[in-house]
């Protein structure tokens, strides 16, 4: 097979990460202790995990444990819910003003972030701020088409720095 | 105090089915079921509290899981489709 | 003082969930449109359950309604941009006051 020989335990690895997070999961769900319950959880969990380890986590397992990265993730949790009460105050105040103040359009936000996981998190977050929207994903050169509820600009780089910046720079942290 | 938050979201739900039945495309409906479709979860949760009753709960959760496959095989169908009200 | 909190997050997020039903109702096109969905979603239905969730204390119950809220999070992204993505597609057009369209000029 291609596995070579130091990709085994890395593989064990993300086996036994994936049976620990499903049978997490599983706990969660049921919402009892009950030694029965447990067991069954493990047999299951088990057995989804051997199915779909692969799916689930790929690349090794000790640069996803990597202090900084989650030292990151953790600013990223204050940053997010400011920009996320700012966009609700500017939405709301839209919709309740009597002539409703919006400008909309589609613009064009390059983005240098180039993982899967890097662009997926930047379009959700994107898409989770009322007043932005991602509408479609240009795959060549990396960049959002982004429905703005106001637009204040459309070149390229000025919509990068008021759209995204505020979250790439964490998430190219995060997912390098 | 929850019952007058339940009385709140009923009449949001209210609003959001009067813009399902305006709308003029198909996507102007779907977002507004989208949208009535989780009022109707955080509803469920509410009832949950506030009849300590568990099994609400498990209903609001699969509620969750069906309203996000049926809006995605909705979407799917409308990209082939193309516009029709 | 738990529960102060528990009805100031319900009280916001009533109040988020009466206004971007409003904004559905009131705003001019599709993407507009989801925009009020998102403030429905985020600002209304997540707060509640974090509202509930804290009203509940430290139960089973909680972390079901977490998970929920959760769910919610995760999916609600991905439902809108399937929706934005399919209206463009199938040719719904912009609000007629729109300023631009990047997506209509340079994809073929």
């Amino acid at each position: 097979m291609l596995w070579g020989n130091e990709a085994i335990p890395m593989a064990k690895g993300s086996l036994f990460v994936a049976f620990i997070c499903l049978w997490l999961a599983w706990i969660a769900l049921t919402g009892s202790l009950n030694p029965q319950e447990l067991g069954v959880g493990a047999i299951v969990a088990a057995f989804v995990a051997v199915i779909s380890y692969k799916l689930l986590f790929h690349g090794g397992m000790r640069e996803k444990f990597e202090p900084k990265r989650w030292g990151y993730a953790l600013a990223y949790v204050p940053a997010y819910i400011w920009a996320e009460l700012k966009a609700h105050a500017s939405v709301i105040y839209r919709i309740l003003h009597p002539r409703m103040p919006i400008k909309p359009g589609i613009v064009r936000v390059p983005t240098k972030l180039r993982s899967d996981f890097g662009i997926t998190g930047l379009a959700n977050a994107i898409t989770m701020t009322p007043g932005t929207l991602s509408v479609e994903v240009n795959e060549e050169e990396p960049s959002l088409y982004v429905h703005w509820i106001n637009v204040e600009a459309v070149e390229p780089e000025q919509t990068s720095r008021q759209i995204a910046w505020p979250f790439e720079r964490f998430l190219r942290r995060i997912f390098r | 105090m929850i019952l007058e938050v339940l009385i709140i979201i009923f009449c949001a739900c209210l609003i959001c089915a009067l813009r399902a039945a305006l709308g003029p495309t198909a996507p102007d409906r779907v977002v507004a079921i989208d949208a009535l479709v989780v009022l109707m979860i955080s509803a469920l949760v509410l009832l949950g509290v506030y009849y300590r009753a568990p099994i609400y709960l498990d209903v609001a959760l699969v509620y969750a899981f069906l309203a996000f496959l049926g809006t995605l095989a909705i979407a799917k169908y409308l990209e082939g489709r193309g516009i029709e009200t | 003082m738990i529960e102060i909190i528990a009805y100031i997050l319900l009280g916001i997020g009533a109040f988020c969930a009466i206004v971007g039903s409003i904004g559905i109702v009131r705003f001019p096109d599709v993407y507009n449109r989801i925009h009020a969905n998102t403030v429905v979603v985020v600002g209304g239905a997540i707060v509640m359950l974090l509202g509930a969730s804290v009203l509940e204390g430290l139960s089973s119950y909680t972390l079901k309604i977490l998970i929920i809220a959760f769910f919610i999070f995760l999916t609600n992204p991905v439902s809108a941009h399937a929706i934005a993505r399919a209206a463009h597609k199938s040719g719904v057009k912009l609000w007629r006051r729109s300023v631009v369209d990047k997506l209509e000029e340079e994809k073929p």
